[in-house]
């Protein structure tokens, strides 16, 4: 009787943690600075629950703990169902067979739907889909309008011939340095100067933001690491080296404030947000936090699209848009199921709702067609114009991917950061900067 | 009689198998979260381990080598040797002014004793980021030195090589010394007063007294303190990379950073677990001449 009670007692455990697994998922996601992010995904967790009686369990991580929790996650064989996320972990560790191809969804959905250019970055080889994307992380240079009023230039964006829109003192990387000479004053009088025009991480501590601006500059001024075609390293060429100069420039010519070196990724933001300087790339963290606080204030800040070239033109804004990445855990088809109810046109379109436009952006063309988004802000409209910019760190593209892998890993492991400091801290030519960066990813693709 | 099983243990042997019994569980923890972490360590610094390539062959001592000619190794090196010897250096002068205060008796003195243990109190996190805003260049360490006129424009204490070691210590030093000061005043409170009213009626001076009663008593304490002092600073992480990341330009990096900095940001447990390795190595040989100088001593 004991056997028969002992053996039911164990087929009962067994069958509840297997209905366990099958009814719960656990999402990982960045700790977003702006709450309403977390209570639009909470919103959807709900629904998909309400509807699937699969619970999605939230896991939010601030963004700098995230890829370190993430690799030592895989190493211990622990890792989420699903991850959302923009800086490609999909691509970075598929080649460990964690992760789940996710072509079927991409066609269940609808491939017409997705923006070809975001689906082929995540590919590799072309064909097999690692991630799938999800909204666009939107981004913008930041200014104050009022001090461009001051200055006498014109603080309102005007409509280029095709079709996009500009802030004409911020047209090119020499208009930016052009305009931020201009704001930078002494206001006080007192011999030192307390409003900058321009504000840039020079170092490693810029988590994200200072590579995400020196690869912008590099990738405009025509440099990149690999060639498209051989998958040489091209990245110690004069358009780099140009980039690094103008980088150089801008840095010793004081339009920003020395402590840029040591700024951390926050700082930009801060320093923006108590006027001290006026001009930054970020997301849309800034103008909902300054809104938060002072509405009027808020209304002065204008978004402008990445400067372009002086004189090819060329604009890039490097950046990713949110990709959902499955890993092969017991719960991958629940993790699919959530991102297949998270790509649905209402889904978004609520989540928008909750959220507001900004932060993220439409990615799918059939959410960008609905009459909600018609209704959106200047600042917004900049934010998503500005989207059309995003090259990834693999731009122009690779023949193989092992090398996406290696650009990552190179714009993950602080290499154009380093560079940075060389040529603000070290005071390294630009010449000797770029070289190093060739060094340290030669170094790395012999590693492999 | 019958033998029911083996001979007949004595209260002694059976004293020590129960002991040993007890002791069984805290022994397996240990295996599991020292032990085996460690050997492993041990096992993964002569493999190519990379966290994206499932692959790990047996490379020998190529982890080792690759670590040592890093050019950032020696600079490594360097700063955790200052890192610990002026870190603990520091520690130990503060700890033992603020005891030697806190071991008087004066009004408030239990509200003190609490303010100077504060530092120990505050997670490492609050306390970068609050040092990150003090070193900044519109921060109050700044507008202080730029008030007192000992500077005129603003130090970037944070980004500039010249002083971002010296910061980083400062907040080492600031968060360790209560440990010191804590040890220390334990330690003075147990001095006997006698010897100082003895010293004080042949005559001696408050240094003396200091140099010839206090030092001498304090000797175990201090060298505990030193010996776990250095030991924790070697170990240190937190403080250097929530303040530089070892930047600017690795001027910052200890051991651990750089071993981090391998593992986590590089994504080579290989050459992280080699580092991790050395780094014991060093202790270890520091720790065998430390205790063979104290016996001596003795």
């Amino acid at each position: 009787m004991r056997k028969i009670f002992v053996c039911l007692l164990v087929f009962a455990v067994v069958l509840s943690s297997v209905a366990l697994a099958a009814s719960s998922i656990e999402v990982w996601q960045i700790h977003s600075p702006i709450p309403e992010i977390m209570n639009a995904f909470d919103w959807a967790a709900q629904e998909f629950e309400a509807e699937t009686g699969i619970k999605v369990n939230m896991v939010r991580i601030p963004t700098e703990d995230l890829h370190t929790k993430l690799v030592v996650s895989i190493s211990a064989g622990q890792y989420p169902d699903l991850l959302i996320w923009n800086i490609r972990p999909g691509l970075e560790f598929q080649g460990l067979g964690v992760v789940e191809e996710v072509s079927s969804v991409i066609d269940e959905v609808g491939r017409d739907n997705f923006p070809t250019a975001t689906l082929t970055m995540f590919q590799a080889p072309l064909g097999k889909q690692w991630e799938i994307p999800l909204f666009a992380r939107l981004a913008g240079y930041h200014y104050w309008k009022d001090w461009l009023l001051d200055a006498g230039l014109d603080p309102n964006p005007t409509v280029l011939d095709d079709g996009s829109m500009v802030v004409n003192a911020y047209n090119t990387w020499d208009d930016v340095l052009e305009t931020s000479k201009k704001l930078t004053k002494d206001l006080s009088g007192d011999g030192t100067i307390d409003q900058y025009g321009a504000g840039f991480q020079y170092n490693r501590k810029g988590f994200g933001d200072s590579a995400a601006y020196a690869f912008s500059v590099i990738t405009t001024f025509g440099g990149h690491l690999f060639d498209s075609q051989t998958g040489e390293v091209v990245i110690n060429s004069p358009q780099t080296v140009a980039a690094y100069q103008f980088m150089k420039d801008i840095y010793k010519s004081g339009v920003m404030p020395p402590g840029v070196v040591a700024w951390d990724g926050y700082d930009n933001n801060k320093y923006f947000m108590d006027r001290t300087v006026g001009f930054i790339v970020n997301s849309n963290s800034v103008i909902s936090n300054v809104r938060e606080n002072d509405p009027e204030l808020a209304d002065k800040i204008g978004v402008t699209i990445a400067p372009a070239h002086p004189e090819t033109g060329l604009r890039t804004y490097s950046g990713s848009p949110d990709t959902m990445t499955i890993f092969k855990t017991d719960n991958t088809d629940s993790a699919k199921e959530f991102a297949k109810f998270l790509l649905k046109a209402n889904t978004q379109v609520e989540m928008f709702k909750i959220m507001g436009v900004g932060y993220y952006g439409p990615l799918l063309l059939n959410v960008m067609a609905d009459p909600f988004f018609s209704e959106i802000g200047e600042q917004e409209r900049m934010f998503v114009e500005n989207n059309k910019y995003f090259v990834g760190p693999e731009y122009p593209g690779v023949p193989s991917p092992e090398l996406i892998t290696v650009a990552l890993a190179v714009y993950n492991g602080f290499v154009y950061d380093d560079a940075l400091t060389r040529i603000s801290v070290d005071d390294w030519s630009p010449e000797d900067a770029v070289k190093e960066i060739e060094k340290r990813v030669l170094e790395m693709l012999e590693e492999r | 009689m019958e033998n029911h099983g083996g001979p007949r243990l004595t209260m002694m042997q059976k004293e020590t198998r129960l002991g040993a019994l007890l002791l069984m569980p805290a022994i397996i923890v240990m295996l599991i979260v020292i032990a085996y972490p460690f050997i492993y360590s041990i096992i993964i610094s002569f493999l190519r381990w990379h966290a994206v390539y499932p692959d790990h062959p047996w490379v020998g001592f190529t982890n080792y080598i690759k670590v040592i000619t890093d050019s950032r190794f020696p600079i490594t090196l360097r700063n955790t040797a200052i890192y610990a010897l002026v870190g603990t250096a520091g520690k130990m002068i503060i700890g033992m002014i603020l005891a030697l205060i806190l071991n008087k008796q004066f009004w408030g003195r239990g509200v003190v004793r609490g303010l100077f243990i504060l530092p120990w109190i505050i997670p490492m996190v609050s306390a970068a980021t609050t040092w990150r805003w003090m070193f900044a260049e519109d921060g109050v360490v700044n507008f202080l030195l730029q008030r007192l006129n000992i500077i005129s424009q603003p130090i970037i204490f944070l980004g500039d090589k010249q002083w971002a070691l010296a910061a980083v210590l400062v907040v080492g030093i600031w968060k360790g010394y209560p440990l010191f000061m804590t040890m220390i005043l334990a330690g003075l409170q147990n001095i006997p007063g006698e010897l100082y009213e003895a010293a004080e009626v042949d005559g001696a001076n408050g240094l003396q007294k200091f140099f010839y009663i206090t030092i001498p008593s304090l000797r175990y304490v201090l060298i505990t303190a030193i010996i776990l002092s250095v030991i924790w600073t070697f170990n240190a992480f937190n403080v250097v990379w929530l303040m530089t990341k070892g930047g600017p330009s690795n001027s910052t990096h200890i051991l651990n950073t750089l071993a981090y900095e391998y593992g986590f940001v590089g994504m080579r447990y290989d050459y992280a677990a080699a580092l991790a390795v050395m780094t014991l190595a060093i202790l270890a040989v520091f720790l065998y001449f430390f205790a063979k100088l104290q016996k001596v001593e003795e």
